[in-house]
This record gives structure tokens, sequence and C-alpha cells, in this order.
């Protein structure tokens, strides 16, 4: 501490590549939920984070990892910030084995960027959650996030085998291995998703890949209520058929994917496999769908509408948005959708979809005042209490932020989280107050 | 052991909860691998949580070793106490708490067998994926412990892919609930690192788990080659193509003849190597893929296929293959078990290594492995009546697992590190990565007294191998 900030500039321009440094105005408007940087630092190498961190520690700087900034306004506004750290450059795949269906690469590097690389073999990450395109590997491991392929694929937890990490002190660890079975020690990797980066910065990942399926066909569903949607849905997991994508979507959400007057709900699915296989579970879900009156629509080119189902939820006015995630039995769905329903504030509009296989609900309220927001949020989760239920706030209004909870009840394991904090984390560089508890 | 921590035990859990007779403690000195022996001084049977979390605290009151122990089919001096102790046997909490078949969990105690899960659900079309060759005794909470695998890891992974959250009293004397039967539970995700510690950071007395909705349709197909490596290269193959089956089991001439010897499954006797291969999903699915493996075996050299008929005959193919390592016993003395992992498309690669170490050593191998994710299981046989074949067998066994990782594999897949393999992180990981585990532990275990010297390495082991007179060296029922 107390090195004035010039020196500071010019000890982190040494610690990375000529013109990787950037400071006053241009590292202002990089903001972490509404809190300016002092720098943005873009290393071009593992070594450079390594001297980022290592200096950021030894100066009590405060350092926001980031990787295509997709998810950046994920969680509490920052308690501090000094350095944002952006994993942008460090974008290489390092080795890609086709014959054992294995990926390493570097954190920076883009969903639509390894698509390129993997889609020649037949293989793919399957992730597809929000904003897809700018989602990184760094950044999907650091929120956890997963879209509508989370039904049959999981998500990052099930697909990350390894990792190399940068501690915040600067020294450079690894975690798993590069096969994709492997139980020699703590599986370290786990840790590290949805860790919002506090444990470390994540700089090269190894997952283990999946193979494409040979086709993939798309259906949605109209309903006359939310209550015959999830039915059917939760009818068609109940039998041997293997859904890629198992989506309800509400109304509201339909509304705002447009088209004509919409149902009150859609269920949309995906299936992958071989055409045959594709065409007789897909008729055995149209069976079911059909025995509550809703035709089949097939959907053609199928990845562009999945991605605006998944954005559908995103904010386009972040000044009046609140969006949610929100975790039930899927048997919970409807009451968890009336709870939203609830406390919607007039005037505003709900979209909502529903991964019912999982049990993982989007909703996002707009237009929505700030000053409305923590009520709200408080509504819900009073009434998700019942239902055991999770509430993450992903996106609020930047005035709603301070004070706001958005994480919402961590349970009987929250000091045991904070002590892993400090044990890996003692001075608390890395996004002090963004995580859980006020990690 | 202080007469007033066996009494305040006793309270806790009653007479009928407590082994205090050496002899009785005797079959809780080890687990599967026999050679690795430490008797506690004390077993307690817990009937709850409450009972765990009042033992637990007694015993960091007076700083006694706590050795969790389920079933104790580990293989690799897990629930064992080098340094004395108290055992905590989860075998009395055995109730399966609740089943939701339509939010596909199940919340169960500890000692819950895994093959009674399935059997509970099964009826109803669901069933507890992970298959350890253990399942019939072994229990989830020893499974989650050391987030064992089974020949259908394959397709559905380790235990870790179906461990929702877990209840688990720590070594700080806490009772903490991680994760949940609902998704998206804020925070870390300490579950994930929770299984496969194999007890080092507290006791689990409750596991949720997801249940897993049974297939469409089930084929399994023996096909036999000329050589272990040729067979190998037909699972590089298979896997290359994108087909991912549900297990794809390889086995050698040795074991063969050690199954047919004993259980007759029906393994064609004058092979020289069998891929045990099965496909399941989507019923159509399952036609093409059969067809495709079929054309892809019989591309890499395959002799003949058969594929089992019925249910009858597709379960004896199975019970050859999970019995098989328990029948090594028929044609060797004694072996030592390895189960590192090499990159599938490295198979054919490390099993010619490993027929030239052997060679070199002058010992048989046998090997029946999890092919399709290259989690081999090579048994390298020795008798130890003949001087020095036990030290030879150690060296091949040394000299195996380095092949393993020279080509980018890792030292254990699904067995566990325990005691036999501590000293064998420093092959992967260096002394910074180990601090991250230590940090780790120090959260959940800061005195070090859950399960101690296992996982970690420490540069010497407590309880050296016994070469000789250690009971019947092959244990019959053991399950790799």
């Amino acid at each position: 501490m107390g090195l004035a900030t010039a020196d500071i500039s010019r000890d982190l321009a040494e610690a990375v590549a000529p013109g990787t440094l950037l400071s006053g105005h241009p590292a202002g408007v990089r903001a972490v939920a509404g809190v300016a940087p002092r720098f943005v630092a873009e290393p071009t190498s593992v070594v450079g984070v390594s001297r980022v961190l290592a200096l950021a520690s030894a100066h009590g700087l405060a350092v926001a990892p980031t990787g295509g900034g997709a998810r950046l306004a994920w969680g509490a506004p920052p308690r501090r910030l000094d350095v944002v750290l952006s994993l942008a450059r460090l974008d290489r795949v390092l080795a890609h084995e086709p014959a054992d269906l294995t990926l390493s690469v570097e954190c920076g590097a883009t969903l639509e960027a390894l698509d390129a690389v993997l889609r020649p073999h037949r293989q793919f990450v399957p992730l597809d959650p929000a904003r897809s395109h700018a989602s990184t590997i760094g950044g999907l491991i650091a929120t956890g996030a997963a879209g509508p392929y989370r039904a049959r694929y999981g998500t990052m937890r099930d697909l990350l085998v390894g990792l190399t990490v940068v501690r915040a002190d600067g020294t450079v660890v690894k975690g798993g291995g590069r096969v994709v079975k492997n139980v020699t020690g703590y599986d370290i990797p786990k840790l590290h998703v949805g860790a919002l980066g506090t444990l470390g910065v994540v700089v090269e990942a190894h997952l283990r890949l999946h193979s494409r399926p040979i086709e993939e066909r798309s259906w949605v569903f109209g309903f006359a209520s939310v209550e015959a949607a999830l039915h059917a849905a939760l009818d068609i997991r109940d039998t041997p058929v293997v859904l890629s994508r198992c989506q309800l979507v509400t109304a509201g959400a339909l509304r705002a994917l447009g088209g004509p007057e919409p149902p009150a709900a859609a269920l949309a699915v995906t299936i992958g496999s071989v055409p045959e296989a594709v065409r007789a579970q897909g008729s055995q879900v149209a069976d079911i769908c059909g025995r509550a009156g809703s035709p089949a629509i097939e959907v053609p080119q199928a990845d562009a509408w999945w991605q605006r189902i998944a954005d559908v939820t995103w904010p386009e006015d972040p000044a009046t948005h609140l969006s949610m995630r929100i975790g039930i039995r899927p048997t919970d769905a409807v009451k968890a959708l009336r709870a939203v329903e609830a406390v919607q504030p007039g005037g505003g509009a709900l979209r909502a979809t529903v991964n019912v296989a999982n049990g993982v609900l989007h909703a996002a309220l707009a237009p929505i005042e700030a000053r409305r927001v923590s009520d709200v949020v408080a509504r819900v989760r009073e009434a998700l209490a019942a239902l055991d239920g999770t509430c993450v706030v992903e996106h609020a209004p930047p005035d709603a932020l301070p004070g706001l909870d958005v994480w919402g009840d961590v349970g009987s394991a929250l000091e045991a989280m904070r002590r892993l904090k400090r044990e890996l984390d003692p001075a608390g560089v890395l996004n002090p107050g963004r995580y859980v508890g006020g990690i | 052991m202080d007469h007033r921590l066996v009494d305040a035990l006793r309270e806790i859990v009653g007479r009928d909860g407590i082994v205090t007779a050496a002899d009785q403690r005797l079959v809780y000195e080890c687990d599967m691998l026999v050679y690795l022996k430490g008797m506690p001084d004390l077993v307690v049977l817990p009937r709850s949580t409450a009972e765990v979390l009042a033992v637990v605290r007694r015993c960091l009151e007076a700083g006694a070793p706590i050795i969790p122990r389920g079933s104790g089919t580990g293989l690799i001096g897990g629930a064992t106490a080098p340094k004395g102790g108290v055992m905590i046997g989860v075998n009395r909490m055995d109730r399966i708490l609740e089943v939701d078949l339509r939010n596909r969990y199940a919340v169960v105690e500890p000692g819950v067998i895994n093959l009674d899960l399935t059997r509970a659900v099964q009826d109803r079309g669901y069933f507890f994926a992970p298959d350890p060759s253990s399942q019939m005794v072994s229990s989830i909470g020893g499974n989650a412990a050391t987030n064992a695998g089974g020949p259908h890891a394959l397709k559905y992974g380790n235990v870790a892919h179906h461990v929702l959250g877990l209840e688990v009293v720590t070594g700080t004397g806490d009772v903490l609930t991680l994760g949940s039967v609902v998704a998206e539970r804020p925070g870390y995700d300490l579950t994930g690192v929770a299984v496969g510690s194999e007890g080092t950071l507290g006791v689990v007395t409750k596991v949720m788990v997801k249940l897993t909705r049974a297939p469409e349709a089930v084929r399994t197909a023996v096909a036999t080659f000329e050589s272990i490596e040729i067979a190998s290269a037909a699972v590089s193959a298979i896997i290359a193509e994108g087909i991912v089956p549900a297990a794809l089991e390889a086995m050698d001439e040795p074991i063969i003849r050690a199954v047919e010897a004993g259980v007759h499954a029906g393994y064609p006797t004058e092979a020289k190597a069998v891929l045990l291969i099965e496909l399941d999903g989507p019923a159509a699915e399952v036609e093409v893929q059969a067809g495709a493996v079929a054309r892809i075996c019989l591309a890499a050299g395959s002799l003949t296929m058969r594929v089992a008929q019925d249910d009858t005959e597709r379960a004896l193919l199975w019970k050859g293959r999970k019995e098989a390592a328990g029948a090594v016993g028929r044609i060797t003395h004694n072996y030592v078990l390895q189960d590192a992992v090499v990159p599938r498309s490295k198979l054919p690669t490390v099993m010619a290594q490993i027929q030239a170490i052997a060679g070199r050593h002058g010992l048989v191998v046998a090997n029946v492995f999890h092919a399709g994710d290259g989690n081999l299981h090579p048994m390298i046989c020795y008798d130890e009546r003949i001087p020095g074949e036990f030290a030879r067998a150690l060296e091949a066994n040394e000299e195996i697992l380095h092949a393993c990782i020279a080509l980018g594999g890792t030292v254990t897949g699904e067995h566990g590190v325990g005691l036999d393999k501590a000293e064998k992180l420093p092959l992967l990981f260096n002394p910074d990565d180990l601090e991250v585990m230590h940090a780790v532990r120090r959260v959940f275990d800061p005195r070090g007294l859950m399960n101690p010297q296992k996982v970690f390495p420490s540069g010497q082991h407590a309880c050296a191998p016994v070469s000789a007179g250690a009971g019947k060296p092959v244990p019959e029922g053991m399950w790799v």
C-alpha cells in the first residue's frame, strides 16, 4: 500500500505486454456494476496474469477478472475495485484431441470461436446460455451459466475436468487433469465453477467434449395454460424419451419473441439423435402434447431461435430491468411462476422461461422502478421459501444494487465458504464484496 | 484408549452400537486392500446424524482420529486406521428417506447399499446410475466418499455427477448441508469437493442423489479379438466415431480364463481378448449405433461378435465382468492392482507398454478395465511365497503408473487415493497445487483428525505393506 497511482501504473504496465494496460477514462468506462476501475489490464500470457495479481496482492489492490463481459454485471457491486483483469487476449486453443473428445483451451476463448474449431469434427461444448456469442470459457466457469441444453448435457460442472488457476497472490496452480475420469486428490475444478472468480483467476481449462447428434430437431407446442404445459413436460420426462432441451415459455416471453397472439404458454423441445430415433421420439412427444390439444409446430433453423429464447429474459434497458434465476423442484414450476406474477408491479411485463428438466426458472420484470426492487425480490424469496426455492438476482437497475442481497440465503455452509475464501485469498484481492454473504 | 472416551461414546451410541473387543475389531482393520492394515481402537455404529455429531465432537475433544467407514469395499486402504482412533461405521444409517421420481431425486442415509436404491425405484422405470462393481454391497456414503465409478460411468459419469447435495458432520464439529435437491443454490460447490474427499473433511450423514430414467432399450454384446492391443484399438475407434456406449469394458486372456473357470459367463475361452459393449438409449438409436459398433469392431479386426438375446444372458455377461477381479484368485496367489487412466486414444500404446513391462519383470499381468474412458485395472500377478516376486510386482506397478502419466493420464480414475496412492500425488501435483487441497482441508478439518494420513502425501507410510502372512491374499468377491 501507499504507492502512488503513477508508480502502480508503471509496475502494472511492466507486468503486461506493451499497449495492454489502460488507465484513466478508457479504463473508467469498463465499470463493474457501476464501480469504475483505475486500470484495465489485458495480459497476453499466463505469466502476465500472474504478474498483475502478484502486484495487486503486494499493493492491496482489488481485482475483477473478466472474459467477454457478458455477465460482468452479475453479483453484488464490488466493495473496492482497482483493476479490471481482462482475459480476452488469452484465447488460444491449446490442444484439441478429437479422438479423445477433449479440449484444452485458454479461458478467454469464446463459445463462438470454439465452435469454428469443433464443428468440422462434429463435436461441441454443449452450453447454450444467453449471449452465447460473447460468452468465454472462463466466464462460463466463473458464473456457472448454462442454457436450455442443460437438460441433457448438464452445466460447466459436468464438462470441466481440469484447469490452471492463478491464485490471488500470483501463484499458478493446477487442479484436476486432462482425462475424462479422474479422482486423484480433491476435485478443485468444481470449486471454481460458479465462484465468480473469487477463489482464483482460471486461465486454462480442460474440457470433456460431446459429439453432435447426427440430427437435431426442435418443436414448439402451444397450451391453454401454464399448468397444462408443465404437466405435458413432466409426462414426457416420465418416459424414456431423451430431450436435449425442454423449456416452458410463458405468454409474456412469447410476446417478446414476436409472432401472432400467443397461447398462455408454450413448451419448446429439442431432440438429438440418429434421424430414426429423432422421428420416433418426436412423435412420442407430439402424442403427449396432442392429448392436451396442442399440435406440433416444427421450428426450422432452431439454434438461432433457441438463442432468442435464452436471451428473452436478458435486459434491453438495464436501468429498468430486474431478472431473477430461480431454482425449484420441476413440479413446483407453476407455483414459482405465480409467486413472481404476484409481485409484478403494475404496468410492467413479465417474461419467464422454465427449464423443466432441471427446475430453473428465469424471470424478467421490466420496466421496474429501482426503489421497488428490493421489496419485489424479498417477496419472491418469501414465497419460494415454502418450496425450498432459491432466487439469485442476475440483473437489477444499478440504483437498486446498493443494499440489495443479490444472492439470497446460502444456508449452513456460509461460514465454511467464508473460511475457504480467507484461505485462498486472505488479502481479499479478487472481487471483494461481489459474492455470497459479502465474500 | 482412554476409558472415559469409550464410556462417553457408549453413552451416545448405546451398548449395541460400540465394538471394543480386539477380535471383533479385526474386520475393521482394513478394506479390500488387505495388505494395508491399521486397527481402530474403537468402532462406533451410530444411528442418526445427532449421534454422529455427538461422537465427532467427543472425539475432537479427546484429540482422537476419526475414520468414517461404509461397507469396507474400498481398494485403497481408505477405511483403515493407521493411527488408531475411532472408526465410525455408518452401516446402521441405512434408510431411504425420500424418493421423488417426478423430480428425479432421492435422499438417503449413507449406509444405504447402492443396489438397494435402484431396487427401490426400478419398477417405476428409474435407477441410480453409478454402478461400481461392488454395488450389491457397497454403501452410497462410501461411493460418495471415493467418487466411485463403475462400468457405466462411461456414459453416466462418476458418482459426483449424481450427487446433488450432502449433509456432513465436519472435522470442526458442525453439521453442514451442502448443495440441495433444488438447482441453483448460491455459493461455492462444496458438494463437488466433498464428494471424493475420502472422509478427510467429515462424515457424510445424508446423500441427495439424482435418479435416472431407465433407457428404452439396452443391447449388450461380446466381441472377441486376437490381442488386447487390437481390442483397445477398436475401443479408440468407437470413441473417435463419436459413439459413447453406456459401457465399454475390456478383458484379456488371463481374465477370461479366470472368469470362465468360475462364473461361466459365456465369454469365448479361445479368445485372447474380449470387449463387453453395452449400448442404451432410445430403441432406434441403439439399433443404428449397434450396427456402427459392429462395423467398427470388424474393421478393427474383431473375430466374433455375439449379442445377448435376453436379460438372463445379459445379466450373465455382466456377472462375469463384475466378478472378474475376485475370480483372479483362481489364476494367481496375489496381485497388485492399478487404477490409472490414459487418454482413450492412447489405449493401444499403453497396452503394449504394459505387456513389455510385465515381460521384463517375468510377471503376468491380467487386464480387466473400463476401456471406454481409458481407466485401466492391470492386475500384476505374483506369488508372495516366491522370494523377490512381490518386490518385482511393485516395481512393475510403478513403471506402469509412470507410463500412464507420461501419456497424459492420471493416478486413479475411480478407486481413490487412500493410503495406497497418497505418495503418488506429487507425480501430478506440485507443492503449490497440493497447498490448495490443504487449504480446503483446513476449512473443514483444521486439526487433521478426519481420516488422517489418507489422500495427502506424507513422505512415509504409517503402516507398511506386509508382504507375507496377510491372510487370504486375494480377497474373494473383490470388485473393480
